[in-house]
């Protein structure tokens, strides 16, 4: 069967092959294969030059030490809040924490509030439920440090996360550090392992590329630096959902730029089950249609104050991945099954298959070169051969995301911001 | 305290508010009224304990309103904030009833309130001892006026005071004063007829701990004369426990001048004469209208005004003592004769002796095929015709209406304002003897929280975790739904109403366009910053204030007795 298959791979021509890697090319190969070949080949390069030239490769000093604000907003985290408060406790010399309880009906409060009466510099305020956006707000008047940093309650961040993430800010023109987001719980299930991947391809890898590049767009919510007067100056989160990112691209227009700590690591839960990830992969996709085609379309318009061609760079890159791609990627497939249907789809497959598992491996061997713990990220090897499936998944929900976003406006109607805020705040 | 401030001016009512609020430790709740006819109308919807007027307007314009305000409130103290005005004019102020005056170079929190405490002091022990007294034994204070000479009795030892006594003693046209070094003297000149006073003031220092009970005896023997205590400590307890003991007024001897002490006691003068007036007016309109109704010719007492039903039953009888307990000895089972809607006739078998004329009588339900189970229903009657037979007595009885032994006031808890303790109308004693016989039952209403020292009931409320203080300010925050943006509220309000400072919004309403969030909390008492509050208890006698897990639980029972009707018992008559 295999010679059958080899057989019938020579005997493609070559504008089939255009033609059945059409996909292949537009959508995954520019966007993490060769993007991540490059990045390695320029770094390799600096490598060997610096071997060459008898230089001593940068040590990662954390000379810069600005005073710190955590604010910590959480719903119904009364299960992991003392443990995260106290991780977080000492493990910088100028911190403090505000903790925002959003409305939880648990423990949440009283917990942190008696950890708060044991240690000094915690605050813990109450109030509520409101939304994200607006708890990380209720956190900004009791920051008193330079830069603020959020974290999601049941994150954990390690020994030197607070010291890696602050390091970009020296440099005044850095409005904002995104940290690395790691799956804590990647060991659960298959499902949490592919996220795992997911993560450190995307994440780890995709924003060291749009980073360098100038190009990050986002900051994640779950752990994030700010500085606090610009955050004053903008007027902190909007309503969401997506408010993480409609944050940085704001920060944009203001002319600054937006960093990645590549090594300021967070370890976050990922959802365990198919339909929980569902939903939230949605509710990121229902954000970029919002503010890539709607709320922050200036971006693209050239004659706006505000325009600037990396920010233009920024909105072709997500309208090319995020938007159109997806949807043409499903009208491809079902063109290619109705149309040019053939006996040997099969073997059609299995060519796609096996150079999307190339693909995949060969991010992973990036990773491996870039990653700072390799024993953790070696056994993401053993999720690669499920990767396209997953991969296939995502581009079905993002397709259905962009389809329901664009037509109902589906962000607007979902239970992440409580209905009291849906009803009064502006649909974009 | 609830106290009833009267002042056109609103801003004054405002910082008023405010120095009050440096007062602390002291729970007061403040209404203010912009015109006296106001203040009137508020008297009708709640109680107050003090009423104080302020009127830049000039004393003959608004003596008829102040004499209307006294009028109308009673034993209630009014205490006017005076400006402007001669000390003569201050005492005239006396003459329309109220209970003191604070002049304009006093005027502060702390100080205001003081002296409202000690009116309200004052006027309870006034009204309860000293005018009744007074005037039984026909004796009238000495001469209120402002121009004639104060003749005082000065006890002191204490050698600063020796320069006030010197400079009132060279104020020879307002001031004679005498004196003496310890109460003995002073207890000698006060019994010497030949010497007469109108005020007696004493140095605190002169007063020794074993003298107290002779102080008391002096204080009883002349309570036509005001006695002012001069006190080493500024303090309040010092002065508000001075007029608890029945000192007219208190002095602190390091700032006092002369002119504080004639004008204390010109207070006190006034305050007797106007008081005595008062009394004497209300004293002969007693007298005249129980004149008129001994006078009066009595209606009929004899005759029944209702139809009488002839309802032979058993009932059990309970004599009342005047204390409102039963009677132990005295409890019968009899026989009713007749009811009718306003009383009733019962027999009581083998008795020679009424032991007294209020009487409980217990219905039994009735037996058989109608009986519904009911309990004993009790009503109290006053017995009217008594008729002695050879073996028994024929009672004629009118049922209690308005002085019900059983009547709702004297079963239901209400907090005594002297010991802050849970009180009934009647001793809990006399209920729980009518308990025992099965009269009364009881019912748990409350499970309140009493001071853990002297177990008076406590108002429960926020208070700072750190000292318990209740003088705590939370930072208050608008939460904006809209744009998610949260600020102090100071950073929300601009001249056009609420308006966001991120988005500009304007005209913004609660609950639909914004929410407040209490946050953190500072205490105004030690500064503490929190961000959770501790329930905090304060005792109503004492004032302590201690964290409620310390307060004792106390149960509150309501007592309850199954009421006699007499409708029902007419109607299955019928």
């Amino acid at each position: 069967m295999f010679i059958d298959w080899m057989y019938w791979i020579s005997s493609i021509q070559p504008n089939e092959w255009v033609l059945l890697l059409l996909p292949l090319m537009l959508f995954d190969a520019p966007r993490y294969s060769v993007t991540v070949v490059a990045l390695w080949s320029y770094d390799t390069a600096a490598r060997v030059l610096r071997l060459l030239t008898g230089r001593r490769p940068p040590v990662p000093d954390f000379d810069y030490c600005p005073s710190i604000t955590v604010i910590i907003a959480g719903l119904n985290e009364g299960g992991s809040i003392h443990k995260g408060l106290s991780r977080l406790w000492g493990s910088y010399p100028m911190l403090q924490i505000v903790v925002v309880d959003d409305g939880s009906s648990d423990d949440m409060s009283s917990i942190a509030n008696e950890f708060a009466s044991k240690h000094d510099g915690v605050i813990v305020i109450t109030k509520e439920r409101g939304g994200k956006s607006s708890a990380l707000n209720a956190g900004l008047p009791f920051a008193e440090n330079e830069i603020v940093v959020i974290l999601d309650a049941d994150s954990e961040l390690t020994e030197t996360a607070l010291w890696e993430i602050v390091q970009p800010l020296r440099d005044p023109g850095i409005a904002a550090v995104s940290g690395n987001v790691l799956a804590r719980n990647k060991h659960k299930n298959l499902l949490t392992h592919l996220q795992a991947f997911e993560y450190q391809r995307s994440i780890f890898l995709g924003r060291i590329i749009s980073s360098r590049l100038g190009l990050l767009g986002i900051v994640s919510g779950a752990f994030g630096a700010f500085r606090r007067d610009l955050l004053v100056q903008i007027g902190g989160w909007d309503v969401g959902p997506g408010e993480d990112e409609d944050l940085v691209l704001r920060l944009r227009k203001m002319g600054y730029t937006i960093e990645f700590a590549p090594y300021a690591e967070c370890y976050s839960d990922v959802p365990t089950r198919l339909k929980v990830l569902t939903k939230q992969r949605r509710r990121w996709e229902w954000a970029v249609v919002t503010f890539e085609t709607r709320k922050h379309i200036d971006l693209a318009n050239p004659l706006h104050a505000n325009f600037s061609l990396s920010n233009f760079l920024l909105c072709l890159e997500r309208w090319l991945f995020n938007l159109f791609l997806p949807v043409f990627f499903c009208l491809y497939t079902i063109w290619l099954v109705l149309f040019h249907w053939q006996p040997h789809w099969p073997y059609l497959i299995a060519l796609y298959y096996s150079m999307f598992i190339g693909m995949e491996f060969l991010q992973w061997l990036i990773i491996m070169d870039y990653s700072n713990n390799k024993r953790r990220d070696v056994s993401l090897l053993a999720v690669v051969p499920v990767m396209p499936l997953y991969q296939l998944y995502q581009r079905l929900v993002t397709t259905w995301a962009i389809v329901e976003e664009i037509v109902h406006r589906r962000s607007f109607k979902d239970g992440f911001v409580p209905k009291h805020v849906r009803d009064v705040t502006w649909h974009w | 305290m609830q106290i009833l401030y009267i002042n056109s001016d609103a801003i004054s009512a405002r910082q008023l508010h405010a120095e009050f609020l440096s007062y602390r430790g002291f729970l007061w709740d403040m209404l203010h009224c912009q015109s006296m006819q106001e203040a009137i109308c508020q008297r009708d919807v709640s109680r107050f304990d003090v009423v104080l007027v302020e009127s830049d307007a000039e004393l003959p314009r608004i003596r008829s309103d102040l004499e209307n305000l006294v009028l109308h409130f009673g034993p209630t103290p009014v205490i006017a904030l005076v400006r402007d005005l001669t000390p003569q004019a201050e005492l005239e102020l006396y003459e329309t009833g109220i209970h003191d005056t604070i002049s304009e170079r006093c005027i502060d929190g702390p100080y205001i309130m003081r002296r409202m405490r000690m009116a309200q002091i004052r006027t309870t022990r006034e009204s309860t001892r000293v005018l009744v007294e007074k005037l039984a034994a026909g004796g009238g204070a000495a001469a209120a006026s402002g121009q004639s000479a104060l003749r005082l009795l000065i006890v002191e030892t204490d050698s600063s005071f020796h320069d006030l006594s010197g400079q009132l003693a060279r104020l020879p046209g307002d001031v004679e004063q005498k004196c003496v070094e310890n109460l003995q003297q002073a207890s000698e000149l006060l019994a010497d007829d030949q010497h007469e006073f109108d005020g007696v003031l004493i140095d605190q220092g002169s007063v020794e701990n074993q003298q107290l009970e002779r102080l008391k005896q002096i204080k009883r023997a002349m309570q036509q004369l005001p006695f002012v205590m001069l006190v080493l400590d500024r303090s309040d307890f010092a002065a508000i426990s001075c007029v608890e003991q029945g000192f007219a007024d208190c002095l602190v001897a390091q700032t006092t001048t002369t002119r504080d002490v004639l004008a204390a006691f010109r207070k006190c003068l006034a305050r007797i004469a106007c008081r005595e007036k008062q009394f004497s007016s209300l004293f002969a309109d007693c007298k005249a209208r129980v004149s008129d109704r001994r006078n009066a010719p009595r209606p009929g007492a004899n005759r029944r005004r209702n139809a009488r039903y002839l309802i032979e039953r058993p009932v059990r009888a309970f004599a009342i003592l005047p204390d409102g307990a039963p009677d132990p000895d005295n409890i019968y089972d009899a026989r009713s004769l007749d009811f009718s809607i306003g009383g009733m006739g019962f027999r009581i078998p083998l008795l020679d002796r009424l032991p007294g004329r209020n009487w409980l009588i217990g219905l039994p339900p009735e037996t058989g095929p109608d009986s519904r189970g009911e309990a004993i229903s009790y009503t109290n009657v006053l017995l009217r015709h008594i008729k002695y037979e050879s073996d028994g007595i024929l009672i004629g009885a009118r049922f209690q209406t308005t002085d019900d032994v059983f009547a709702d006031d004297r079963l239901t808890p209400s907090i005594d304002s002297g010991s802050g303790r849970v009180k009934f109308g009647w001793s809990r004693e006399v209920l729980v003897q009518w308990r025992e016989l099965n009269v009364l039952s009881r019912r748990m209403v409350q499970r309140a929280r009493a001071c853990p020292e002297c177990q008076a009931m406590a108002i429960v409320g926020d208070g700072c975790c750190q000292c318990g203080s209740a003088a705590i300010d939370f930072r208050v925050l608008i939460h904006h739904f809209a744009c998610a943006w949260v600020d102090d509220c100071a950073n929300f309000q601009t001249n056009e109403g609420i308006c966001c400072p991120k988005c500009q919004s304007s005209g913004l309403i609660v609950g639909a366009d914004f929410e407040l969030i209490k946050s953190r909390y500072l205490c105004r008492q030690c500064g503490h910053e929190g961000n959770e509050t501790e329930l905090v208890g304060s005792c109503l006698k004492c004032w302590l204030r201690f964290p409620l897990r310390l307060a004792r639980e106390v149960e509150v029972y309501r007592y309850h007795v199954h009421r006699l009707d007499v409708l029902d018992i007419l109607d299955s008559a019928k």
